[in-house]
């Protein structure tokens, strides 16, 4: 989601069928719990949105970078919900839109080319926002949060989930991190942390509503990616090229490395858009 | 895999001949991976067909926790018959 720049080659990864990503998704997943996310967000994440933001079927939901669709089919299974995913990548579209059809739920689930910047959608067209472990990709986050401001009514709840991380300036190692993550697979990210989360939500309008942080199995989702791209290496390069299978791994590492370093967390922050 | 013929949905329950093969092959093995494995599709995929069959029908029939898959009271109702359906449906099923 977001800006598709640099050499990830992302239509690779959305292809969760592949010979290679099913190897992959087998080692990470417990059994039953691959919904095809390709974030570090395990089913208990999506059940508690489900509840914690009442999603049911008079509710219009926004799942912002909705990659290959299971997480938002998933959801709008469990609650009845409308559900509209927005992703940039072509593939994660198309693998999406089959995996609704596979669901039995077309009437429900849709979706939808674009960018998070400029969203397709009219004022006020959803009563909730979420998006999963996306927002690094995008560097203006107040422009961002503006515009998920205008889709969503007045009275509506954004919820994300997003990597933090508390980079000191000057720190050689944290600077060192930071450079890592900012290469990430060959996408830019843009780092925040907490403070410069609520800050910039605040900036566009929202009201914070909740943050939780949610840290042991985010540790324990990196690890198991880490291992399965390490373990499955040479099949995911055939796939992928050796260039971006290798850059993953080494994102992998270094993220681990900066969460047991308390460097990096994952937080869940809800807030809500004033009634006028 | 090719169906023998067009895995028409009931429109009222969304249940189909594919969705009912998916979930005895489950139900044969405990497992969604291992019945992906078997069945040739992604297990999200079959995840997603087998939670349709359970929309339709109105009941869960498979139960997931991180350490095992169980079926439920109207899971093992459903999958004892379920395999005559295979032989109706000309699949191999599992």
């Amino acid at each position: 989601m977001g800006q598709q720049t640099g050499g990830v080659d992302y239509s690779r990864i959305h292809r969760i069928d592949s010979p290679a990503n099913r190897r992959l998704r087998r080692d990470v997943w417990p059994d039953g719990h691959d919904l095809g996310q390709q974030s570090f967000a395990t089913l208990p994440y999506f059940d508690h949105l489900v509840t914690r933001l009442a999603m049911g079927p008079d509710t219009h939901v926004l799942d912002l970078g909705s990659g290959s669709g299971g997480p938002a089919i998933y959801m709008a299974s469990k609650s009845g919900c409308r559900i509209t995913g927005l992703d940039v990548n072509e593939v994660g579209v198309e693998v999406a839109r089959g995996l609704a059809a596979d669901a039995g739920l077309e009437d429900r689930v849709e979706f939808v080319l674009g960018d998070g910047m400029h969203m397709p959608f009219d004022d006020a067209a959803f009563d909730i926002a979420i998006s999963m472990n996306v927002l690094n990709v995008f560097e203006d986050k107040v422009a961002l949060f503006r515009e998920v401001y205008r889709v969503l009514r007045p009275g509506g709840t954004w919820a994300f989930l997003s990597g933090t991380f508390d980079f000191l300036e000057g720190d050689p190692q944290d600077e060192a991190w930071r450079a890592l993550y900012s290469r990430g697979y060959a996408i830019p990210q843009f780092t925040d942390d907490l403070a410069s989360y609520k800050v910039k939500l605040r900036a566009a309008g929202f009201v914070i509503d909740e943050v939780t942080e949610y840290i042991s199995d985010f540790r324990d989702t990196i690890e198991r990616w880490r291992d399965g791209w390490t373990k499955h290496r040479d099949a995911i390069a055939e796939e992928q090229g050796e260039r971006q299978t290798d850059n993953h791994i080494e994102y992998f590492n270094g993220y681990l490395a900066m969460v047991e370093a308390g460097k990096a967390s994952n937080h869940l922050i809800i807030a809500t858009r004033p009634r006028d | 895999m090719s169906d023998p013929q067009p895995d028409r949905p009931d429109r009222t329950t969304g249940v189909t001949l594919r969705r009912l093969r998916y979930f005895v092959a489950v139900a044969e093995r405990l497992s969604f991976t291992g019945a992906a494995e078997a069945m040739h599709v992604s297990q999200p995929s079959l995840s997603a067909q087998v939670r349709a069959l359970e929309r339709g029908l109105g009941v869960e029939l498979v139960r997931r926790t991180t350490r095992r898959i169980e079926l439920t009271e109207a899971g093992r109702a459903l999958a004892r018959p379920a395999p005559h359906l295979r032989v109706a449906a000309g699949g191999s099923g599992a």
